[in-house]
């Protein structure tokens, strides 16, 4: 009987400790973490100065989709026609882009010929990461997971952050990079809006995870005092769209095929006011 | 539910967001936009111990998403690792480790943190 409470003990034990020591034991993880995506993005950064989109006109308009978890393209490609056709100034995808196999890349690489010379721009989703080639497959491809670029027109800068949060956490080096350039660039610009892959609140009954709660708070303070204007996520596949605060939450509809709520964001930016339009596919 | 050695709970909890007065006024919030309501979140956790309720003294690992002890509910699982000793039928002497990942199942998992608790729990029955 002493005998089996030891080896019990014994055996919790090693349990405990495999699994408080290290993450990757017990549950997928990425080849790179958080603190080394954002480095690398760092690094990247350094080298490719931030993009800077000119319009001619006040009025302009950016499409925003994500979770196309390529597999199958079909939605993709719808999408990139209706862009193409639209006079949207950019596109950005909020991550998910693929399945996480090593074989979704070279698929979403022939997609993307089709979108010629609409300039598009990528964060990185949890699924993007599924596969412990999956950060270099997207690195290599799309570049950082975490940059800014700016809208100018006319009369004002518009300021769009993109931020990793393809392991439900932005992580400490992260959230000190969105501070500063919160504290430095946003003063000057007209307009703020931040896209990442993870929704920040729950707005339906789901089993996928999201950030931890004191992460939230600090992010919804942040966003708050920094007067972002609105925050676009995916992750979810629902649409939604809630004011909290002063600023706006959106969760972009999955664009993957076989989803019936199928769909994309239109975001349109007039002077001082900001639309937001979800359209089916 | 308990099992000999198993305990296993699953609920659920509504959380909300809010910011308060000094908050909206300073920053000129809207009415309908100072609060967010998240419904049926899922609550749960699936434990271990060593030796049954009964002992005066037991040590449990749970993957769980509840903490008894502070308002913030989680929604990721957090791991954690439980020792207790009764000196008498009202008290209960504990001391906890928890592990925080961010991220679970399909998400790239990420440390996020871990901490240790210890107290007593008292029990006026």
């Amino acid at each position: 009987m002493e005998l089996q409470l030891k080896n019990r003990l014994l055996l919790l034990a090693a349990i405990s400790l495999t699994i408080s020591s290290c993450e990757k034991t017990y549950f997928p993880s990425p080849e790179h973490s958080i603190s080394q995506r954002f480095s690398q993005s760092m690094d990247w950064n350094e080298s490719h100065p931030y993009m800077e989109i000119a319009v001619q006109s006040e009025d302009y308009s950016i499409l925003f989709t994500g979770d196309s978890h390529v597999g199958s393209t079909n939605n993709l490609e719808k999408f990139f026609s209706i862009a193409k056709e639209s006079n949207a100034s950019a596109v950005v995808m909020v991550g998910d882009l693929t399945n996480g196999k090593a074989e979704d890349y070279p698929v979403i690489d022939q997609c993307l010929q089709q979108k010629d010379s609409l300039l598009t721009f990528f964060s990185v989703g949890n699924h993007d990461l599924w596969s412990s080639s999956g950060w270099i497959e997207f690195f290599t491809r799309f570049g950082p997971s975490c940059y800014l670029f700016t809208v100018k027109s006319p009369a004002a800068t518009d300021l769009y952050i993109s931020l990793d949060s393809g392991s439900d956490t932005f992580g400490p080096d992260q959230i000190e990079w969105l501070t500063y350039i919160l504290q430095t660039i946003r003063p000057e610009c007209r307009h703020c809006m931040v896209f990442t892959h993870v929704n920040l609140f729950r707005v339906r009954h789901t089993l996928s995870t999201n950030f931890l709660v004191e992460e939230l708070d600090l992010l919804v303070e942040l966003f708050t005092k920094n007067n972002v204007d609105a925050v676009i996520t995916g992750h979810d596949h629902e649409q939604d769209e809630m004011a909290f605060g002063t600023t706006t939450y959106i969760q972009v509809p999955a664009l993957m095929d076989g989803f019936s709520n199928a769909g994309f964001l239109e975001v349109f930016v007039r002077n001082d006011d900001i639309d937001f339009k979800f359209d089916k596919i | 539910m308990r099992h000999r050695r198993f305990e296993i709970q699953i609920g659920t909890n509504f959380r909300t967001y809010a910011f308060r007065e000094k908050a909206l006024k300073y920053y000129d919030i809207e009415k309908y936009s100072e609060r967010i309501h998240e419904n049926f979140n899922l609550m749960y956790s699936f434990s271990y111990y060593l030796k049954k309720s009964d002992d005066p003294w037991n040590i449990g690992l749970s993957i769980t998403n509840i903490d008894y002890f502070i308002i913030n509910q989680e929604t990721n699982p957090v791991i954690n690792l439980r020792g207790l000793y009764k000196p008498s039928p009202q008290a209960c002497l504990f001391a906890e480790f928890w592990y925080k990942p961010a991220g679970t199942l399909n998400h790239a998992v990420n440390h996020f943190g871990y901490f240790f608790r210890i107290g007593m729990i008292w029990n006026f029955n």
